[in-house]
């Protein structure tokens, strides 16, 4: 299978190549029969791709442990979903997901394009091969997921923390987001390069757009959802340049996908357009490169490794040779119109352009600035979280303010009456929210703007913005009222007409609304999604309490409103670990009655190349049917045995990893509690008695981010629905440009 | 210049000024950046005032916990050269990976007698647990 494995990698490098120089010469030559079998390449590419795939998972399935990658991310114990999903938990073999999700994408490119494109898709062909290619020089000679060692009889295992629902899906959502940006790019690259700038380019590739932003936008939740359900620091965020590296082509893509509007409806703002699909593109690879090269170090830590240099070349041709040839062109972007004023949906989409590339920009500065300061003077630097909290967060508001404005304003001037009309009303709700929230905690709220009044007295701006810390929450609420408001106000207008037009019941003319202009309705449920988040992120940021207590089962620990009762605790020895399942009870403030229970667990994972210890274990776990007893006993052993190899045999003898327990508060009976979670993990549990190490949070309003993720996926799937009338758009549009040409 | 494009280059100007001036106040911030140093770098030099985050190994069997499981101190070394050490002390949630022979990082600031107080201790995960030096651990066991 690895010789397999080698030979079909081998046999889509030489394909990619071809996919790339054939298309060149095709356009040189003006020669169909080359820009075919390009194409053909292309497909040719995927086919060897996905069964090399394929062969490395035949390799995980069948415990082959000659083959090196096998060996360090799969054991025989391993279940059967984490076997599969090993194949991108190491270095080479999530290169080879990146690949194969990009030459599946560059064929369904090339089928459906390759008749009605002609003009674009030598180019594109071309800009996708060359990427392809890239990949394939990367599998082939730098990172081989098929190198092959000794026989062993056992794998090493996945690191336990990854062994998780979430992290199976996690990073195949990231990379088909960070992927599915080439081919916009590619088609980017191409208008410019046949100096068809006009709107064939975007048209065509709108979906994709949507696709790359929706799964880069939901690989990063999920992301963050694992992060939070399994690394037991009770948060979600912690600005790691992994995270980072992630959040910068979706924030510069978010922006395109905005400002490609301009272009579509008023014919401006092209080199813009043209300069953000290079920058997100040229992101995407920074990221995967930032993630895979560790030269920044990371919590994630991936292993140092020699694809640092080949990328860092890969991406400085790429952004520079796609920004000379924008340079070259920039004659044939004239703009057709011209932003008149300030109070416009043209410049409030400009507005939001610059402050998502602005956030951007200052992510993507101060994650790098560790390396520039070791560059230029020596001395080693870290960003903390507060660093980047401070810069983002005021912006991040007036980006939410936009949310609000941009779907709503008057395109090229807003008069007095279309603002009225508009906003108002959603004013009205945001002001009243603010208010609100201000009494109810007012002397605390009295008693910052007394300390903010003071370091501002003081010029002390650092200061100052510690202090303006007490008041984002309620500012981030109260505007994200007036987002809200002003999507149901539109909602409201639209329903009110339908009825008074077509006689509908209610639900009936709001159905209809939404499902006649999809694309339309689609941004705005999208819109509510990221209002909900962003509440999310508010409330569990700011209300977080946390407390930690060694508890003997039958003890109670008060936190907040919460009390919480250790009932008592279970080993056990399973697939490949040892643990201790804790249980406790939670009840919330008088009620007699529990919130509920909770299981969590403190685990494990002995180093089965110890064979003490992996006969030790696999006693353990035959004993799992028999006497109750006799079973606890041989998983105390386990533990004994650990203990007693850990003086001799130094780290590696375990991995420890932590199963939180959750209870989330998902009933509207108790509406001040709603998307509150609370969250326990054992820290050490000591096997003889019980006796545990507990942290505990109460996470306020962490589900509204959850739940804001999959209002998002509602929202984008409405709005890339397949609809009539976008069809007949695009065709025109095609049309038109065909005419021109001719 | 007309006076529309102006207004709208102002505008951009200001966003990237605004930008640039939060950066500037959110870096000298007390706190705000750390010095990031090897256990040798941070003896070399005489410790400034301030935090710094210090690089380096737990020394084996150094670590002593102490019985509330949430308090710890242990002797650290710089990763090429173990001669260069110095004693640790830290209270707070240690994290699961934070074993012998483990890469951290702490942060804080020097006690007079020589402490290290540390506010902060994190033991990089590693994304295997097998290393060179573990394989021969487990063929010795």
């Amino acid at each position: 299978m690895n010789l397999f494995g080698h030979f079909a990698l081998f046999l889509a490098l030489v394909a990619s190549v071809w996919a790339a120089v054939g298309s060149v010469l095709g356009i040189v030559a003006r020669g169909r029969g080359l820009q075919q079998s390009a194409e053909r390449a292309v497909l040719a590419t995927a086919t060897c791709t996905l069964l090399a795939m394929g062969a490395l998972w035949v390799a995980f399935l069948t415990d082959d442990f000659t083959n090196d990658y096998v060996y360090h991310y799969s054991s025989r114990a391993q279940a059967l979903p984490f076997k599969i999903g090993a194949l991108w938990g190491g270095q080479a073999g999530s290169l080879l997901l990146w690949a194969g999700i990009l030459t599946v994408m560059a064929s369904v490119m090339v089928l459906t394009n390759r008749r009605k494109n002609r003009v674009l898709m030598p180019w594109a062909t071309f800009v996708t091969g060359a990427t392809m290619a890239f990949f394939m020089i990367l599998l082939n000679f730098i990172e081989s997921p098929f190198v092959t060692g000794a026989a062993r009889p056992d794998g090493v295992g996945l690191n336990p923390q990854l062994k998780n629902f979430w992290m199976m899906i996690h990073p195949p959502s990231l990379y088909l987001g960070y992927v599915a940006f080439t081919i916009p790019f590619a088609f980017a690259i191409a208008s410019l390069a046949t100096r068809r700038t006009g709107d064939i380019w975007f048209r065509t590739t709108r979906r994709w757009t949507l696709f790359a932003w929706f799964f880069l936008g939901i690989g990063i939740l999920l992301g963050s959802y694992w992060a939070y359900v399994e690394l037991g620091w009770g948060g979600y965020w912690a600005w790691d340049p992994v995270e980072n590296a992630s959040l910068m082509p979706w924030l510069v893509g978010t922006a395109f996908l905005h400002s490609v509007m301009i272009q579509e409806k008023k014919g401006m703002l092209k080199i813009w357009n043209v300069a953000l699909i290079i920058l997100t593109f040229s992101l995407s690879i920074f990221g995967t490169f930032l993630t895979r090269s560790g030269v920044i170090s990371s919590v994630h830590a991936f292993a140092t490794s020699n694809i640092g240099p080949a990328f860092g070349i890969f991406l400085g041709i790429v952004f520079f040779s796609s920004l000379a040839l924008l340079i070259v062109r920039l004659d044939d972007l004239k703009s057709e119109g011209r932003l008149e004023s300030l109070l416009s949906r043209e410049s409030s989409f400009v507005f939001n352009n610059m402050i998502l590339v602005g956030i951007a920009a200052t992510v993507l500065f101060l994650t790098t600035f560790p390396m520039l300061s070791e560059a230029v003077t020596g001395r080693k630097v870290t960003m903390g979280p507060p660093i980047f909290n401070l810069v983002n967060i005021p912006w991040a508001i007036a980006l939410l303010f936009l949310v609000g404005v941009g779907p709503l304003i008057a395109w090229r001037k807003a008069t007095a009456s279309n603002l009225k009309r508009n906003f108002v009303w959603p004013a009205v709700a945001g002001a009243v929210t603010l208010v609100a929230l201000t009494l109810v905690d007012a002397r605390e709220y009295v008693d910052a703007l007394r300390r903010l009044g003071g370091s501002l007295a003081a010029f002390d701006v650092a200061g100052a913005f510690d202090h303006l810390k007490a008041f984002y929450p309620a500012i981030t609420f109260a505007t994200g009222m007036f987002v809200l408001g002003t999507v149901g106000l539109e909602l409201h207008r639209g329903v009110r007409a339908r009825r008074h037009q077509h006689g509908e019941s209610l639900p009936m003319a709001a159905a209809q609304l939404v499902w006649r202009n999809k694309r339309r309705w689609g941004g705005y449920i999208v819109h509510v999604g990221v209002v909900v988040v962003f509440f999310g992120i508010a409330g569990s940021s700011a209300y977080q309490k946390e407390g930690v207590r060694e508890l003997q089962p039958g003890e109670t620990f008060k936190i907040d409103d919460y009390a919480m009762r250790y009932d008592g605790y279970r080993l056990e020895a399973v697939d490949d670990h040892v643990g201790a399942i804790t249980e406790v009870t939670v009840w919330y403030k008088d009620d007699p009655v529990p919130v509920g229970r909770i299981l969590a667990e403190q685990r494990m994972h002995p180093n089965m190349l110890f064979g003490e210890l992996r006969q030790a274990f696999l006693l353990a776990k035959a004993s799992a049917f028999g006497d109750p007893e006799t079973y606890r006993r041989a998983v105390e052993n386990v533990y004994a045995v650990m203990q007693g190899l850990e003086g001799r045999a130094g780290r590696e003898v375990k991995t420890m990893s932590t199963e939180v327990g959750i209870h989330e508060s998902l009933s509207l009976a108790s509406p001040s509690r709603f998307g509150e979670d609370f969250y326990v993990m054992p820290l050490w549990v000591d096997p003889g008695t019980g006796r545990a190490n507990f942290r505990v949070f109460v996470n306020p309003m962490v589900n509204f981010l959850w739940i804001g993720g999959l209002i998002l996926i509602f929202g984008a799937h409405l709005s890339v629905f397949p609809d009539a009338r976008e069809r007949r758009r695009l065709e025109t549009a095609m049309l038109l440009e065909e005419r021109a040409a001719a | 210049m007309d006076r529309r494009r102006l207004k709208f280059v102002l505008l951009g100007t200001g966003v990237a000024a605004t930008m640039i001036f939060l950066i500037v106040v959110a870096i000298a911030k007390p706190g705000g950046a750390v010095y990031y140093k090897t256990v040798g770098e941070y003896l070399a030099e005489p410790a400034g005032k301030g935090n710094f985050r210090v690089n380096g190994k737990v020394l084996e069997g150094s670590i002593r916990r102490l019985p509330t499981g949430q308090e710890v101190s242990f002797t650290m070394h710089d990763g090429t050269n173990a001669s260069q050490v110095i004693r640790v002390e830290y209270r707070g949630i240690i994290p699961d990976t934070f074993v012998d022979k483990a890469d951290v990082v702490v942060e804080g600031r020097m006690r007079p007698d020589g402490v290290f107080v540390a506010s902060t201790l994190l033991a990089k995960c590693p994304s295997k647990y097998e290393s060179a030096d573990g394989q021969k651990a487990a063929q010795g066991a």
